[in-house]
């Protein structure tokens, strides 16, 4: 191979540079590579999300000029295809372009694309790697099996990188009854405050500042990040994405003094101060998810405004979810007291029964909604309905053939979910609703929810 | 272009056809087979005689393969001899080191001085030859280290036991293959990681050596099957007629259906055996290949094992002790039940004179000693073996080994491992290898369990807080399981004013957050796996906590922020639960 040596050192020296807390990490990879030769035993790169597992593997690989596949366990879990992938990859060409080139390729088996690799990587070449991000998804998969003993099982020259959440060891590789040959593992520790400051720093917005002033205003930045982003966000969250959009809000209303004249860079206090307001508002903030950068949370479909609803549901479907929400926190044996204009229950008194009921009450409440039969949530929806009528003499009569055709809407919306779904007689469903959203529906119908929440 | 079966009907006639290779060439071992089987004008072949003829040489050329061999064990008797002294003398050095370490240099000198050069200075070696030996040997003993059954590995020294064992493997097979009607199976069983692919892949090599003179011309072909790819019936029989057709030199057809396959096994070994050659199968994880219904892969290969117009042998390799009665009744039936266990390594600490030789040091130097012709220089492959040696007599590397030995069973491949982390641990500059670069990568192997508590130290305290409300919580209900909604309920005293971490806990969606990210970071993880895919509420979804308290314990020591409040909750035990009073007054 007529490759032009590569700078080591230099490679390795930039890498840590551009990765600050990653230095062990960066060296222990390369040294694991090596002079690219030989292909080493697998490896599991193993850390949390955002630690830069991706990242420095990544850019290790490809300045230490090592020709690698890229495969990410999100796509890819059929060992077929993976490998598919992989080969496709070594051949320097898209997957697309192979699958359609011939009608071979479609009936190949996993034995077929592993025959093809010792010729894709043969020994005297130099090692080929196959760097597989989420690998923690493969767990318990037999392709995994496969892929850590590639080498054995082929003769290719083929090492294995493996991306994972979780460490090898201890967690997926061993699991079940699978005996995985053991591997070794490149550990990704969670960045410390330095490193974190590091990190956010290399980032800082300093495209506009003049090249002399780029000095003091790096040093204002760091500061910035240590008395101001760090104290209000890394006690809740210690992500660098959450980090640095809390930086970037602030950050113009930091230097803010500086723009309109009235402070020098170099006032620390006097920065600070002009964001303190902000840092107010961010604490009290905090319930709203308005200011962390990546909520990716889909806290399911929450309202906070008053009567009206930010989800537009049909006036029966409205009734129905209230339904399902009483009959997934009231107990079975409420429903009686509840709906049956007859029932006299003998009320029990005293100071010590009513302690009992609060306690099973917040229990309740936290054991969350329980499942409850189809002819349950029918009987209370009917009931609802006729109290509705009774009030606002509307026709409560006509829906009854919608009923259905709702339920199914509702469970399409994921508001309700059938927990037995092979039974379809005794279809017991659960209620999805959250309390917010719950009493916000109440609100819109003008429905006195919380008398009908009774828990004994 | 033949077919390699199609069908009954098609198949008898392509049998009585001369085949041709790939490359045009007639198949010499068709040929050979239509000349005893059907006198068929066709079947003209140039250098073959008929088949008694051909049996005889074979028997003789292995009674003269075996004094040669005799030859070659009484070659490796003196070395070994030699490397014993070599570590007596080496143990006797240790214990001098430890009398008096300062006189440590004169009295190296003094033991090897007979033989070799003193370690000390290296007037022997230039640095480019250490440069360059180096180079050559780390890439070798990294394949070497990495893959046990590879050209690299195969120049290594087997241990005493598994020698024996390789020993009666190829007599056995050699001699079943060799008789005609005389087919052999056997399994081979033995723990993970103790050799026995490294064993198998050296009988093959040996019996192919043997019964193989002409690689243009195999007696024995080779099939290889593994049971992680080929446990699927389809797969198993296309691989095997792939690999009959690459040492039979026939050509392959890839769109065969199975029964084709299966049908083109059968011929072939008919073929085979009329010609007098013979297949091995071996099959790796031989478990596996139980797992499917009707075994279909072991009763067509076991089944054509027994009928004596047929020249085959099978081997298997398992982990599984029970490897045999995982067998369907009429493949068990058709095995010969021939077991042979793969042992694994002899504790460091055995004395006996059978565990000579097995023990976890001597893997180890077999691992590491490099052999004359892999293209160093003799001076830098002596003086690096020399090193190896010494850094095996080391006392605190002894220490080690013992230590690892006594914990629990030290396999060949954790030493591989630990010895390739050495290799690659060297620093620059370094052209030999010695003890602290062994012991330091032993000791990182056993440092690696400590993640989880890494995990724990790196939480943010807010996350630190949810996995104290959990502990508390499943600890107060006497289960192992609980939701968001007890933990964060769990926290409540603190939400009030003057607890003095009213802040942390204050915004129940950050709480959430921190709840999701310990679910990412499985810290924390769901009862039932489909929960959150099925869209539950995430506050009602019952977790469990993956941590032990220990790790908790020395998670939360580790943290470089973690409130007092918090840590006394964190590392007090299990007994004492705290009333909110308590914690109030805190």
């Amino acid at each position: 191979m007529a490759q032009p040596p590569i700078d080591k050192q230099g490679v390795l020296q930039a890498l840590t540079s551009r990765f600050p807390g990653r230095t062990e990490q960066i060296e222990q990879l390369s040294a694991i590579v090596g002079d690219g030769r030989v292909a080493a035993t697998p490896v599991v790169v193993h850390g949390g999300p955002s630690t830069g597992k991706t990242a420095v593997v990544r850019e290790v690989f490809a300045s230490l000029k090592v020709p690698c596949a890229h495969i990410s366990c999100n796509e890819h879990r059929a060992a077929k295809a993976l490998l598919l992938s992989v080969a496709a990859q070594f051949k320097g060409r898209k997957r697309g372009h192979w699958d359609s080139g011939s009608g071979e390729s479609r009936s190949e088996q996993v034995s077929d694309v592993l025959w093809q690799l010792p010729g894709l990587a043969p020994p005297h070449m130099p090692a080929h790697y196959i760097i597989l991000d989420h690998a923690h998804r493969l767990a318990s998969l037999p392709v995994l099996q496969i892929l850590m003993r590639l080498r054995e099982l082929t003769g290719a020259n083929i090492g294995i990188v493996l991306l994972s959440h979780l460490a090898g060891g201890s967690g997926f590789l061993q699991h079940g009854s699978h005996n995985c040959p053991p591997a070794v593992e490149i550990a990704f520790p969670d960045y410390t405050d330095n490193q974190l400051v590091q990190i956010l720093a290399l980032s800082a917005p300093l495209d506009e500042v003049p090249a002399q002033d780029k000095g003091p205003m790096l040093a204002a930045y760091h500061a910035f990040l240590l008395s101001v982003v760090l104290p209000l966000v890394a006690r809740s969250s210690r992500r660098v994405e959450d980090l640095h959009a809390v930086a970037q809000k602030m950050w113009p209303a930091y230097l803010r003094p500086v723009r309109e004249g009235s402070a020098q860079v170099s006032e620390r206090g006097r920065l600070h101060a002009a964001v303190r307001p902000l840092m107010q508002a961010y604490s009290q903030a905090a319930n709203t998810d308005a200011f962390s950068g990546t909520s990716g949370s889909a806290a399911g479909p929450s309202s906070r405004s008053g009567s009206t609803l930010d989800l537009e549901l049909p006036y029966c479907a409205k009734w129905l979810l209230l339904a399902a929400y009483v009959a997934s926190r009231n107990r079975p044996s409420v429903d009686r007291r509840l709906f049956d204009p007859e029932h006299r229950g003998r009320r029990r008194k005293g100071q010590h029964v009513h302690d009992r009921q609060v306690e099973t009450a917040t229990e309740a409440a936290m054991q969350g909604p329980h499942a409850f039969p189809l002819e349950r949530l029918l009987s209370i929806f009917w009931h609802l309905m006729r109290a509705e009528a009774e009030q606002q003499l509307s026709p409560a009569a006509e829906l009854a053939a919608e009923v259905f055709g709702q339920i199914a809407s509702l469970t399409c919306l994921r508001l309700l979910v059938q927990v037995s779904p092979e039974a379809l007689e005794d279809a017991k469903y659960r209620c999805n609703v959250s309390e917010d959203l719950a009493r916000t529906v109440a609100r819109n119908v003008r429905f006195p929810l919380e008398s009908y929440l009774l828990y004994t | 272009m033949v077919k390699p079966a199609s069908g009954p009907r098609r198949s008898r006639r392509s049998v009585s056809r001369p085949r041709k290779t790939a490359d045009g060439a007639s198949v010499k071992s068709y040929a050979r087979a239509e000349a005893s089987s059907s006198e068929d004008e066709l079947a003209i072949d140039i250098e073959e005689e008929s088949e008694p003829s051909t049996v005889r040489p074979k028997i003789k050329a292995i009674k003269a393969a075996a004094p040669s061999k005799q030859v070659q064990q009484t070659e490796r008797r003196p070395r070994q001899s030699k490397k014993e002294a070599a570590a007596k003398r080496l143990s006797e050095v240790a214990k001098a080191r430890d009398d008096a370490a300062p006189a440590e240099p004169m009295i190296e000198e003094q033991v090897q001085a007979p033989c070799t050069p003193p370690p000390a200075p290296q007037p022997d070696l230039t640095p480019e030859q250490l440069h360059q030996g180096w180079a050559v040997a780390s890439a070798f003993l990294r394949s070497r280290l990495q893959d046990s059954t590879g050209s690299a590995a195969s120049t290594m020294p087997l241990r005493p036991s598994l020698e024996k064992l390789k020993d009666s493997l190829v007599t056995k097979l050699a001699s079943a293959i060799q008789s005609p009607g005389d087919n052999t199976s056997l399994v081979l069983i033995g723990p993970p990681g103790t050799g026995k692919s490294m064993v198998l892949e050296r009988v093959v090599w040996e019996v192919q050596q043997r019964l193989n003179p002409n690689p243009d011309n195999p007696q024995v072909g080779v099939v290889r099957l593994s049971g992680l790819i080929h446990s699927e019936d389809r797969a198993a029989f296309q691989e095997i007629a792939r690999q009959l057709c690459i040492a039979f030199k026939c050509h392959f057809q890839q769109a065969a259906s199975q029964s084709e396959n299966v049908d083109f096994l059968r011929a072939m070994l008919r073929e085979l055996s009329k010609a007098s050659k013979a297949v091995l199968f071996v099959l790796d994880h031989f478990d596996r290949f139980t797992g499917r219904s009707k075994q279909a892969v072991l009763y067509t290969l076991l089944d054509s094992l027994q009928t004596t117009n047929m020249q085959a042998a099978l081997v298997g390799a398992t982990c599984r002790l029970d490897a045999v009665e995982l067998l369907e009744k009429r493949v068990r039936s058709r095995f010969s039940h021939e077991k042979d266990l793969v042992l694994p390594l002899a504790p460091a600490t055995d004395t006996s004179q059978e565990a000579q030789g097995d023990m976890p040091q001597d893997v180890l130097s077999q691992l590491l000693r490099l052999p004359a012709d892999i293209g160093v220089a003799p001076q830098y492959a002596q003086r690096f073996n020399q090193q190896v040696d010494q850094a095996l007599a080391d006392s605190a590397m002894q220490a080690i080994v013992r230590n690892a030995s006594l914990k629990g069973n030290v396999t060949p491949r954790d030493l591989a491992e630990a010895a390739q982390r050495a290799i690659w641990a060297m620093p620059r500059g370094e052209y030999l290898i010695c003890a602290r670069h062994l012991v330091a990568s032993f000791k990182s192997v056993d440092q690696q369990d400590s993640c989880q508590v890494a995990a724990v130290a790196g939480l943010s305290v807010l996350e630190l807080y949810i996995v104290a409300g959990v502990q508390r919580r499943c600890r107060a209900a006497g289960v192992d399981a609980c939701n968001f909604q007890m933990a964060w309920a769990e926290l409540a005293p603190l939400r009030r004013q003057g607890s003095g971490c009213q802040m942390d806990v204050q915004s129940r969606p950050a709480a959430l957050r921190a709840f999701d990210w310990l679910l990412t970071r499985n810290i924390l993880s769901p009862l039932d796996p489909r929960a959150l895919e099925h869209g539950a509420q995430r506050d009602f979804v019952w977790v469990r906590l993956n941590l032990t308290e220990q790790e908790i314990k020395a998670g939360a020591l580790l943290h470089p922020s973690c409130p007092a409040l918090l840590s006394n909750w964190l590392t007090k035990g299990s007994g004492a639960i705290r009333t909110t009073a308590e914690v109030d007054t805190d």
